[in-house]
């Protein structure tokens, strides 16, 4: 009885038509998402700064009329793991015990990407909401050039800033941007604990890490090598640290990863069924490119 | 055709979502946004403060307050946490010593000219001791009096501020839009307020910001008080002007290069809307005086029917002769020419905000003249054609050398 | 030369490639006019990008699809004149209608951010418009499955469905592109400053949703060309809507 009980939940959730009808719910949910956040924007914008459960207890909680697809995004994202995981789960037993081996592995290999991309959307999930959930956020950090130094927690080291070379556009395209910085050149030092330094380029597109905490470039001050700006010369720093997000980069690595074989094996498919068919010589196939 | 018929009625779906996502091109919509000022107690806990049990939370735009068991936790504009304890109590762990406010507050530094307003607000003028504006900057009569008192000190321009005075000043905390100041902030141990934010303040969080402000010092009341009364103002302004045929109204200004507007997520693009205007840059969103190219600015100049400039009158300009002077390029819009009419905040205007509610208003009797007769105009000016005209107009002549008194439209 | 004038050039050519379209007579002549409109489509792009760089232009990502999709729909040109007539005129359609968005609601006034200035995000913006356009010729296909089916349709279920997969595949790697332009530029997957980002995931979600109905079975050619073309439809309304800007009259100078 509890295995009947059992293997019908089980099917339940492999269903592919669950996960279409998921996925359909998904995309009007995320869609209809698109008006309530574009008008609420200062809602969402903290949820990267105060986690995840923090938020969904206080901006989710007391904005529900806007919110509240948020909270079934939740639901539907854990449905679809679950889904997920059983349906890939059944699907990839089934293929590996009815394999033909005699044909070789490497066609099993690239039969496998569908899989590997199921996997990886839950891997990838489960990154996003470690990331959401898990790490320690410190946005709204300043640091002057040459100036005094910011403490990590816990005594964990401190930072200064240096700035060595600047990038300066030059050109006529951007008329606006003549003498505007592209590139601050700034440079970040770490020095920890036992007064051990390290340095490291800090830019919009160059995020260093030390000692396990992620730096980021959120705004600075000159805009450019002629002044202005009331003289302030300041960088907004905003520092991460977030072990999870190795989890969903790899993820998404894995995802494509998982995408390559999938096209690999349709391409492969495609090229045998066509060879088949020329040598045939029977009726011809309609090219579909 | 059946089957094209099955494919309509399949996409009947469609418009619904078209409309939804049409609702969101605009950065905010103006109605939406006025339907949220009048109350939105029901959004956030008033009760952030008060001594009843059950969770509590305030949220004003990017700021907000979260009552933890023994302390606030504070999210300034920054995104910083800090903690608001009150005097004795241990502060909370997890805190750096200067994340933790004592409260109430008792002396302060403040940097912007509305914080300081604020303060006028909850009756706390008396604990400014430290500001960045000299004595001959200021227009209003409690901050000339702290000075001549010897109360409060001026600290230097902000980018070169006199750290020296700000220690010497003994504040519990600094208020600031500022951030570069908080690594000598923290090596002096006194916790810094950011009270600016990335993204342009809204209505709603211009009238309640005061609220936000509150809890530093004990005030809840007052700032209710307040909160109270620029929304009977707000309520003035609908009533008044609903129904009215709807001018064209653009807020910015160019400097060099560069094309500096008040996006439509602004509190007074927002008020604009509410008073039964088009506001031309409702679209554009993002933080205040938000870069736009020049060309969108000359094309939406060239149908509005009002201008607000962000420069003060003063200098070589006292109209709109002057205004093109500085940028020839404003001549491509339309207000800069007799067919429309340009204003300029007076000197005093920046630092009124404790008057919220006749700002306000004033902006709508600009919008709406014949809804406000005999309005006399106290907080901005409007631009005659010329400088001839402007030097005839002996009431203009007195309103920039003093910055108060009144300007008869 | 101005790259609006050149768009808007542009439009006016497809218009007339159109209206020629619909008679035999002129058909080669609109076949020449939509040879013409190709490169012209390709170097707005271009300049667009030569006038960022080493940004990324801002708001290109409707107003930059048209000529990706006149390119993904050239590559059958040789059926133009024959079973893909149907095909070919839904296709300038179609370019025509997303470049009216550019024309009249453009949303070309806020000026590029260093932040764009990374190769995630040139990334990103490139497959977006990549997987826009090939969604639209997955869906195009599909509608003349479903309505030049009895007249001598040119597109087999499979030729839909390699859209499809050709487009989520783009659209999969604007995604990821986007991610970690985010990740690398403000330590988070998905940033909420910008709504854009959930219309992103909704495209993403109701495709894989597709997908898995053409992977299931039980579901007739038929069924899965509806819902192919009404792709067509949720792109325009949930990707390229939210791009569109204040009604602008348009001028030619």
């Amino acid at each position: 009885m509890i295995l009947k009980i059992l293997k019908a939940v089980w099917n339940f959730w492999a269903s592919i038509k669950l996960s279409i009808v998921l996925c359909f719910l998904l995309a009007l949910d995320t869609a209809l998402a698109y008006p309530l956040i574009k008008m609420n924007l200062t809602t969402f914008i903290p949820l990267g700064e105060v986690g995840i459960f923090t938020w969904l207890e206080t901006y989710g909680r007391y904005n529900l009329g806007h919110t509240l697809w948020f909270f079934i995004l939740m639901v539907l994202l854990t449905f679809l793991a679950i889904n997920t995981f059983v349906c890939a789960t059944e699907k990839l037993w089934h293929l590996l015990r009815q394999y033909n081996y005699s044909a070789g592995l490497k066609s099993l290999i690239l039969k496998l990407g569908p899989h590997v991309m199921h996997y990886a959307v839950l891997v990838i999930l489960l990154g996003y909401l470690g990331s959401y959930a898990l790490s320690e956020s410190l946005p709204g950090r300043s640091l002057t050039p040459d100036g005094l130094p910011i403490k990590l927690p816990r005594g964990q080291g401190e930072l200064t800033l240096s700035k060595v070379n600047p990038v300066v556009y030059s050109g006529s395209r951007l008329d606006f941007f003549d003498t505007w910085y592209l590139d601050p050149g700034y440079v970040l030092t770490y020095t920890d604990r036992e007064g051990n330094s390290e340095s490291k380029a800090l830019a919009y597109s160059k995020s260093p890490s030390f000692a396990g905490y992620r730096f980021y470039l959120a705004d600075f001050y000159p805009k450019r090598n002629t002044g202005g700006g009331m003289g302030l010369n300041y960088i907004k720093l905003s520092i991460r640290k977030d072990p999870s997000a190795y989890v969903y980069i790899g993820g998404l690595i894995l995802f494509v990863i998982g995408l390559g074989m999938y096209a690999a094996d349709i391409f492969l498919r495609r090229k045998k069924k066509s060879s088949l068919t020329l040598a045939k010589a029977t009726e011809p196939i309609p090219s579909e490119l | 055709m059946i089957v094209i018929f099955r494919i309509f009625s399949f996409f009947s779906l469609m418009p619904i979502l078209a409309l939804a996502m049409l609702s969101g091109c605009s950065s905010e919509d103006q109605s939406a946004a006025a339907d949220r000022i009048p109350i939105t107690d029901d959004t956030v806990n008033p009760e952030i403060t008060g001594n009843t049990a059950g969770a509590r939370f305030l949220n004003l735009g990017e700021y907000s307050i979260i009552r933890r068991d023994g302390y606030l936790e504070v999210h300034d504009g920054a995104g910083r946490t800090l903690a608001l304890v009150p005097r004795g109590q241990p502060h909370p762990e997890g805190f750096e010593p200067t994340m933790v406010i004592e409260t109430p507050v008792e002396r302060v530094a403040v940097y912007s000219t509305f914080d300081v307003a604020m303060l006028k607000v909850l009756g706390q003028e008396d604990t400014i001791v430290a500001l960045t504006s000299p004595e001959d900057k200021w227009y209003v009569d409690y901050v000339k009096q702290g000075f001549e008192e010897g109360r409060i000190v001026y600290i230097g321009e902000p980018g070169s501020i006199d750290y020296e005075l700000i220690k010497a000043s003994h504040p519990d905390m600094v208020m600031t839009w500022d951030p570069s100041i908080i690594p000598m902030m923290d090596d002096l141990e006194i916790p810094v307020l950011v009270t600016s934010t990335p993204v342009a303040t809204c209505l709603s969080t211009q009238i309640r910001f005061v609220e936000f402000l509150a809890p530093f010092f004990g005030e809840e009341e007052k700032a209710h008080a307040f909160y109270q009364k620029v929304k009977t103002a707000l309520e003035e302004i609908r009533a008044k002007t609903d129904g009215l045929p709807k001018p064209k109204a653009m807020w910015g200004d160019i400097y060099e290069k560069r094309v500096l507007v008040e996006p439509g997520n602004a509190w007074v693009a927002e008020l604009i809307g509410l008073a039964q205007s088009d506001y031309l840059f409702d679209d554009v969103y993002g933080t205040s005086c938000i870069e736009v190219s020049i060309e969108r600015f000359l094309y939406s100049g060239s149908d509005a029917d009002l201008y607000f400039t962000y420069r003060s009158v003063g200098g070589t300009m006292y109209s709109k002769e002057g205004l093109l002077r500085i940028n020839p390029l404003l001549a491509g819009i339309k207000p800069l020419t007799p067919l429309g009419k340009a204003y300029a905040p007076l000197p005093h205007y920046s630092q009124s905000a404790d008057h919220l509610d006749e700002l306000l208003i004033e902006i709508s009797a600009i919008l709406h003249p014949d809804a406000y007769p005999g309005y006399e105009l106290k907080y901005f000016v409007e631009l005659p054609d010329t400088d001839a005209e402007a030097a005839a107009s002996t009431a203009l002549k007195e309103k920039q050398s003093d910055g108060s008194g009144s300007y008869t439209s | 030369m101005d790259e609006n004038f050149l768009y808007k050039v542009a439009e006016i050519i497809l218009l007339v490639s159109v209206a020629f379209s619909f008679t035999r007579k002129t058909l080669v002549l609109s076949q020449v006019l939509f040879g013409l409109y190709l490169p012209l489509g390709l170097w707005y792009i271009g300049i667009r990008y030569w006038l960022a760089l080493p940004m990324t232009p801002m708001f290109m990502g409707t107003a930059g699809v048209p000529p990706f999709l006149a390119l993904f729909g050239a590559l059958y040109w040789k059926r133009f004149s024959g079973e893909g007539l149907f095909f070919y005129r839904s296709l300038l359609i179609l370019t025509f209608i997303i470049g009216l968005e550019h024309v009249f609601f453009p949303k070309d006034f806020y000026l590029p951010f260093l932040k764009t200035a990374t190769f995630f995000s040139q990334c990103h913006l490139l497959f977006t418009l990549l997987g826009k356009a090939a969604l639209f010729i997955s869906g195009l296909h599909a509608l003349d499955f479903l309505l030049a089916g009895k007249t001598g349709a040119d597109s087999p279920p499979g030729r839909f469905f390699l859209w499809l997969v050709i487009g989520f595949t783009f659209w999969t790697l604007c995604m990821f592109s986007g991610e970690a332009w985010s990740y690398l530029g403000w330590g988070l997957p998905v940033v909420w400053d910008d709504a854009v980002i959930v219309t992103f995931m909704a495209t993403w979600f109701f495709y894989i949703a597709l997908l898995h109905l053409h992977l299931a079975g039980g579901f007739s050619a038929r069924s899965r060309a509806y819902f192919s073309t009404f792709g067509c439809l949720w792109v325009i309304v949930v990707n390229c809507l939210p791009d569109m800007g204040p009604f602008r009259v348009p001028t030619l100078f």
